[in-house]
């Protein structure tokens, strides 16, 4: 028995670091990041999202912002982590998606009470790609059809301005 | 050309007058929020 | 008979100038067309040339009903000024809105007019998902909208139809701008557009050096230069990110759009006084006296009661977190310096009731600005102290009452009350909107911050506009943007018209 409950004494303890660790490492939405900022102010936190737009320097860190699809916010980062990042997403390219631990402020002092994150670890969880267009036919149809209707519809108008204008100026 | 100056100067009038009020506001931040 | 065919007459006309402003905006859609060329966005590209060839031939249409009106053109009344400026507004909302759907970017084709309506209003609330992903073509589309929305489509129209236009002046009162900056009309279009012009080059081209400073890459630095100069001119508020003015996490960039929103938010009747050398007009007009003045009491009062719950640490945070987004509630920009749910969750009632007032009140009258107008706010306080006046006053003084505005004009008691009821207009729209949305179930403070912010065609959001929300909402909205845009007597005179010519459908089936 008292093998037994030092076992399960020397487990608890060695689990409980180990909620501490998990606790860190969960994710949160931006969202709900915004939604709970005043909780939350100063705490270390993980977000998760791709990196958007691009990366801008500012002397030793840099920013970067993320769109983790619920919303987006900007992380404060140096430069040599910040250099990890190859993709930014917009509209031919989907950014890389990363993992970033820190720091969140709901008003940083640092940055003019802005909301951020200061960034203390950034992991690249995918890479990101450039996206293939594929043109749907549907358009190309409806363009094929269209504009030559658009185009004939303005010769037509044209034509008739002009013989307007020239029977206007027979009077 | 008197018209030309006139805009220039009034273009230049009138960011200052925006740029004085934005800094009175922010001098009254810095009071309030001392 | 005669009757009849003078009902029908009145149709043409509306229809062929209607026509002649969608061919503009048709031959506009060319510049996303390009746009989208130049970045090889070949989907963005083919939907902005299926819209353009639709709107052509919808123009040409509408023009051909009405080419028989053409002959008697000088028979254009302030009925047909007035609805042919809120009927246009509504043919070219559905047109524009169809690039939107076509990109996917909006969840519904009542999503794509909302976002439209609101671009042209220079609203700024956004439908729009996705915005980080969004083409150059259509964020070229979005912001080009709301800048071409702001001179007034009329205006637009004015500009380029030269000979042809007889009903010119009706309809540009129709539009919301009665002050002529010359006598002719399209002398007044002209001037708007140069002045408009020439700050698009002096505030671009700054965004664009302050863009690659805080370290934005040359070609992107221009393109935000572009829609920021766009959206902050036009007091629109559309950015081309889904944080809106965050993404630049830049004071120095912040600060630009501001001084170019504030200056947006003018009359531009006091910027052609000030440019033709009369520069007290700056002190001496009711509006940018009635504008100084509120403005500066909203940002102490918000700054001392956000103080007053240590919401933001220090005067930096103060002045861009609150002072900038009560400056862009005020000029009715829209655009956000702090998430929508925070002025929720942190600024508490009375951080948001001033937000809510100052929406309301607005900007300069003939200017991209939205709300009552600094020019009604300022005759409306005029009037009332004038009143008290008299009633002090012995009986024998016949005291006439001035204010100045461009020029020193009376303050009569027709004009204060013209003043007060576009602004009782405005407040029962207000009303109506907070109304729906406590209907809904949000809260009242929230549903009023909305509803401000769409009446007074501000663009700011607390977190109630969303794609989820209810479809009467967004009806309404629409509406009360477009509303409040026009101010209300063009839309009161087509609907009138309309109803008015129903009826006498009506009447002359039953005689029948």
């Amino acid at each position: 028995m008292r093998k037994f409950n030092k076992a399960l004494i020397i487990i608890l303890l060695l689990t409980s670091p180990l909620s501490v660790y998990v606790k860190a490492a969960s994710l949160i939405d931006i969202n709900e990041l915004i939604e709970n900022a005043k909780e939350l102010d100063g705490q270390e936190i993980t977000v998760q999202g791709e990196a958007i737009g691009e990366s801008m320097n500012r002397g030793d860190y840099s920013w970067i912002n993320i769109n983790d699809g619920t919303n987006a916010i900007g992380i404060w980062v140096k430069n040599s982590e910040a250099d990890k990042v190859v993709h930014y997403g917009n509209y031919d390219n989907i950014g890389d998606t990363i993992i970033i631990a820190g720091i969140f402020y709901r008003d940083c002092k640092e940055h003019g009470g802005e909301a951020d994150l200061h960034s203390t670890s950034l992991k690249i969880v995918e890479e990101g790609y450039q996206v293939k267009e594929i043109i749907a036919s549907a358009k190309v149809i409806s363009a094929i059809v269209l504009i030559p209707l658009a185009l004939l519809s303005l010769v037509f108008f044209i034509k008739i301005i002009k013989t307007k204008g020239y029977s206007k100026a027979k009077q | 050309m008197d018209t030309r100056k006139n805009k220039i100067k009034g273009i230049l009038f009138e960011l200052i007058a925006v740029a004085l009020f934005i800094v009175i506001i922010f001098v009254a931040a810095v009071i309030i929020m001392r | 008979m005669r009757k009849f065919k003078s009902r029908s007459y009145s149709l043409e006309i509306v229809s062929y100038y209607t026509g002649y402003i969608v061919l503009i905006i048709a031959s506009l859609m060319i510049i996303p067309i390009i746009t989208s060329f130049l970045f090889r966005e070949w989907t963005p590209m083919l939907d902005f040339m299926i819209s353009d060839a639709i709107s052509l031939i919808v123009g040409v249409i509408l023009i051909m009903i009405g080419m028989r009106s053409k002959e008697s053109m000088s028979n254009v009344q302030w009925k047909h000024g007035f609805a042919i400026a809120a009927l246009s507004w509504i043919v070219l909302m559905v047109l524009c809105a169809i690039p939107y759907s076509l990109s996917g970017h909006t969840k519904s084709f009542l999503d794509s007019c909302f976002d439209v309506m609101s671009g042209f209003t220079t609203t700024g609330l956004a439908l729009t998902q996705d915005l980080d992903h969004l083409s150059n073509g259509l964020n070229m589309w979005r912001h080009m909208l709301t800048f071409i929305g702001g001179q007034g489509m009329v205006v637009l129209a004015l500009t380029f139809l030269a000979t042809k236009i007889g009903g010119a002046y009706k309809m540009y009162v129709g539009e919301g701008k009665d002050i002529e900056l010359v006598p002719n009309v399209k002398g007044t279009a002209r001037h708007i557009w140069e002045i408009s012009i020439v700050y698009l080059f002096i505030g671009t081209i700054t965004l664009w050096i302050v863009g690659m400073m805080i370290g934005l890459n040359p070609v992107s630095a221009f393109l935000h230069a572009l829609y920021i100069f766009e959206s902050s001119w036009s007091t629109g508020g559309f950015a081309p990110n889904t944080q809106n003015i965050m993404y630049y996490h830049s004071v120095l960039y912040e600060t630009v759009a501001m001084v170019i929103f504030i200056l947006g938010s003018f009359n531009f009747g006091l910027h052609y006084a000030i440019w033709q050398g009369k520069r007290k007009e700056i002190v001496k007009n009711i509006e940018t006296q009635s504008f100084f003045v509120t403005s500066f009491v909203a940002c102490i009062l918000a700054l001392a009661g956000l103080a007053k719950l240590n919401v933001y640490p220090d005067a930096i945070a103060g002045f861009r977190r609150i002072v900038f987004n009560v400056l862009s509630a005020h000029t009715t920009t829209g655009f956000a310096s702090i998430y929508a749910r925070q002025f929720a969750l942190e600024w508490g009632d009375f951080g948001i009731l001033i937000m809510v007032l100052v929406m309301l009140i607005g900007g300069s009258a003939c200017s991209t600005a939205g709300g009552f107008k600094g020019l009604r706010v300022g005759i409306v306080l005029k009037g009332l102290i004038m009143d008290v006046k008299k009633l002090l006053s012995s009986e024998r003084s016949m005291k006439v009452y001035k204010y100045h505005h461009i020029k020193d004009r009376i303050l009569d008691d027709s004009l204060i009350k013209s003043s007060a009821i576009i602004i009782c207009c405005y407040i029962v729209t207000f009303t109506i909107g907070t109304m729906i949305g406590a209907f809904y179930g949000y809260p009242i403070s929230a549903s009023a911050f909305e509803s401000a912010s769409v009446a007074g065609n501000v663009g700011l959001t607390i977190g109630v506009t969303t794609p989820s929300m209810p479809a009467g909402m967004k009806i309404f909205y629409i509406t009360s943007m477009y509303l409040g845009r026009l101010e209300f007597l063009s839309v009161f005179a087509l609907i009138g018209y309309i109803c008015g010519g129903v009826k006498k459908v009506c009447v002359n089936l039953i005689k029948h």
